[in-house]
């Protein structure tokens, strides 16, 4: 009933801000509002002293955090082109937590093109 | 019937374009045969295993010593060069390549780990057909007159293939 409400009401689906994944694992984007873009994925794992290993398996985005985020849209569901710079999760500990809160992963990210930063 | 043939043959652009006389209403056998443009493929050969000169996308690395993989849906442009009035539908079809005017890509690639300011790039890889188009002015069985385009260049970017590098 409220669904019929809201329908009737002419809401459209609200927009997801980049800002809304940072933190996140990939897979809360890959299988859901950055489906259908390009993308970008920047292993930033150098940035707490360890090796690559990123590999683009759609089945290990769970594995991955989000870290920095950049889109060509404001709404991630309506951008062509998405770039993000991710941790393996279990290197994501309560400091890097908080470097990320305080915008320290920001330049991860080129985001050429893709102008609205998370 | 070869493929090249029955897309030939599918792909044939015939059109009316004029009458030569104008005889008297109701005296049908005075009307002359119609003239018909047939377009036609011609001299085709290709090429697969192409890179294309189009970047699909390109990243910027970061951090020093850290990688990018550039992911699935990509897309490329199907380009087809086209003379003497052929249709993008009828040369794509005589080509026997797809309409659309654009493939999206499946497949992804991770640069190896790289120095930071370093780009990495994707580009579609296809196969590049080389062809003419010929333009033939038909009436009643008889060629009246024929004539060639110069030769022509069509990239079909394959949506399971890129190619990624430094350049």
């Amino acid at each position: 009933m409220l669904c019929g409400v809201v329908l009737l009401a002419g809401c459209t689906p609200s927009a997801v801000p980049p800002a809304s994944l940072i933190g996140a694992t990939l897979d809360t984007l890959t299988a859901g509002p950055g489906a259908d873009a390009t993308l970008l994925v920047q292993d930033a794992s150098p940035r707490v002293g360890a090796t690559p290993s990123y590999s683009g398996d759609p089945d290990l985005d769970a594995a991955w955090r989000i870290v920095a985020i950049c889109t060509s849209d404001p709404d991630v569901a309506k951008s062509a082109q998405i770039e993000v710079a991710v941790l393996p999760d279990d290197l994501v500990t309560a400091g890097v937590d908080a470097e990320v809160a305080s915008g320290d992963f920001r330049d991860a990210v080129d985001c050429a093109g893709r102008p609205y930063h998370g | 019937m070869s493929l090249l043939s029955h897309t030939a043959v599918v792909g044939l652009l015939v059109s009316l374009v004029s009458f030569a006389a104008h005889p008297l209403p109701g005296d049908a056998s005075a009307y002359p045969p119609p003239k018909l443009t047939e377009l036609t493929v011609v001299s085709k050969s290709s090429l697969g295993g192409q890179i294309g000169s189009k970047v699909l996308a390109s990243c910027l690395i970061r951090s020093t010593g850290g990688t990018c993989t550039i992911t699935r849906g990509k897309t490329a442009s199907r380009e087809v060069q086209l003379s003497l009035g052929m249709s993008w539908a009828s040369a794509t079809a005589q080509l026997g390549i797809g309409s659309g005017r654009t493939v999206t890509t499946t497949v992804s690639c991770s640069s190896p780990a790289l120095e930071a300011g370093t780009s990495w790039k994707a580009r579609p890889v296809g196969t590049i057909y080389y062809y003419k188009i010929r333009k033939r002015l038909i009436q009643a069985g008889h060629v009246l007159s024929t004539t060639m385009s110069s030769p022509l260049k069509a990239f079909n970017p394959s949506a399971s293939k890129i190619a990624c590098g430094l350049h």
